[in-house]
């Protein structure tokens, strides 16, 4: 998956490094009105058969030039029971949960409007240890009409156990309000290697709204895969501020 | 011809008209609220904004970083002007038939106009910024005007206004390309770089929206 990743970010950083490039002149000047946010998030993933999962934490993004951020996430997972895309644990029968804690960094490079692409790398602590690399690509179609479409892809891989993942996800702006805007679409996840041989797979429509009064996103899916029924559900607070 | 030059010749007709219904420097609202530092500059002279003072025609408004100032208008629309920001009343009027008609000028930084719906028309009340004209058709609305900082539609030009509406109806038109008015109505906004004509209205808060993260 990452050689799949790296031309694309080595073409992009390619495109964009030229100083002299029109419009990327100012890709490398310094942001002049910098700005830190952080984002609260918190999920929880069900799955009919085999895994049941929940996460919590936050990403601090400090802009870096007008189209560079850095990043940092941590968060705490905790694996309830068996094995699913996002996990870096070998599936196994016991009984308590597992926890460890997730820190990585890296870089979001934003190269067109509503366009961004991130690298992230970093290493689990507690029960999971092993290092992981995650890419970010998001990208909105149409951002001027009034219902702007987002293409997003998360790919993942832990060292942990071998397993690559990655998470897809197509959905509209359907409605815009003061206070709230809804998007419809369709995601799923795909994950495989290491402990697990086969392609695993599993996609369901995504609803989403924004919040706009507490800056707050919930997001959920449900479908069907490999592992039969599945949920998940994410909800997000986004912070900003200027420095 | 452009609307807004409509507009302004039609209030400077009218103004010496209806000579004895302009409101000149009588006051025409007062400040409600001041955050932090808020200055006035009136008849040349500048001073300390503190709340309830009146608020004439030809009013300078402006506040420093990390403050805000809130006035009121006397029909009942409120201006919230957000830090660093600048505004001019340029025009508050009363026509024989009673309809009042206002023009602010917005030279930096963010407005969020309240507009009381029962006054909203044609016309009636419009904010302008050095490159774009935002005529309400509706009641509430912010407008933000943005200079030295690359504007997200255009990374060439370094000013811009974004236009947001969150209830009624706006058209917006930049002076320079006036016939591209776009109609921006309750959950979208506009941006308008240097001289090019508004952008379709897309919903807002597009700039800051990024992809579902489950994880």
């Amino acid at each position: 998956m990452l050689a799949r990743l790296l031309p694309i970010m080595l073409l992009v950083l390619a495109l964009t490094a030229r100083l002299d490039a029109y419009p990327y002149s100012d890709f490398f000047t310094l942001e002049p009105a910098p700005q830190l946010s952080v984002n609260l998030l918190g999920s929880a993933i069900g799955n009919e058969s085999r895994y049941a999962a929940s996460h919590e934490g936050f990403q601090l993004e400090q802009t870096v030039t007008p189209y560079i951020d850095l990043v940092g996430r941590a968060a705490a997972y905790q694996i309830y029971q068996g094995g699913g895309w996002d996990s870096p644990l070998t599936d196994h029968p016991g009984t308590r949960p597992r926890n460890f804690g997730v820190f990585l960094g890296g870089v979001s490079i934003a190269p067109v409007q509503g366009t961004t692409f991130a690298i992230l790398g970093g290493r689990d602590v507690g029960d999971s240890t092993g290092a992981r690399i995650e890419g970010d690509f998001s990208s909105w179609i149409a951002l001027h009409s009034r219902h702007p479409i987002n293409v997003s892809f998360v790919g993942e891989h832990f060292y942990n156990n071998g397993l690559s993942s990655g998470a897809i996800d197509l959905r509209a702006v359907v409605a815009s309000s003061r206070d709230l805007m809804w998007l419809f679409g369709a995601g799923g996840q795909l994950w495989g290697g290491g402990s697990e041989p086969h392609l695993m797979k599993e996609f369901g429509p995504a609803l989403g709204v924004l919040i706009r009064p507490w800056e707050t996103n919930i997001d959920f899916q449900a479908g069907y895969g490999n592992n039969h029924g599945y949920g998940i559900i994410a909800v997000s607070r986004h912070f900003t501020w200027d420095e | 011809m452009n609307r807004a030059l409509l507009s302004l010749l039609s209030l400077a007709l009218a103004a010496p008209l209806s000579r004895g219904l302009v409101f000149g420097q009588a006051r025409i609202g007062s400040v409600a609220r001041v955050s932090g530092i808020a200055f006035l500059q009136r008849d040349g002279k500048q001073s300390a904004v503190v709340p309830t003072m009146a608020v004439e025609t030809n009013d300078r408004f402006g506040t420093r970083a990390k403050s805000s100032l809130i006035i009121d208008f006397i029909d009942g629309t409120e201006l919230q002007l957000g830090e660093s920001s600048l505004i001019t009343i340029e025009q508050r009027h009363a026509s024989a038939t009673g309809r009042r008609a206002s023009l602010l000028m917005l030279w930096n930084g963010k407005l969020r106009s309240i507009v009381k719906a029962v006054l909203a028309g044609a016309g009636d009340f419009e904010v302008h910024t050095p490159n774009a004209v935002a005529a309400v058709r509706g009641t509430d609305f912010e407008t933000a005007f943005v200079q030295g900082k690359p504007c997200p539609e255009d990374h060439t030009c370094m000013r811009y206004t974004t236009v947001g509406v969150s209830s009624g109806k706006v058209a917006v038109s930049n002076p320079s390309t006036p016939a591209a008015s776009v109609l921006v109505t309750e959950g979208y906004e506009t941006t308008v770089a240097c001289e090019s004509p508004p952008t379709s209205p897309a919903p807002l808060g597009m700039n800051e929206m990024g992809a579902p993260g489950y994880h």
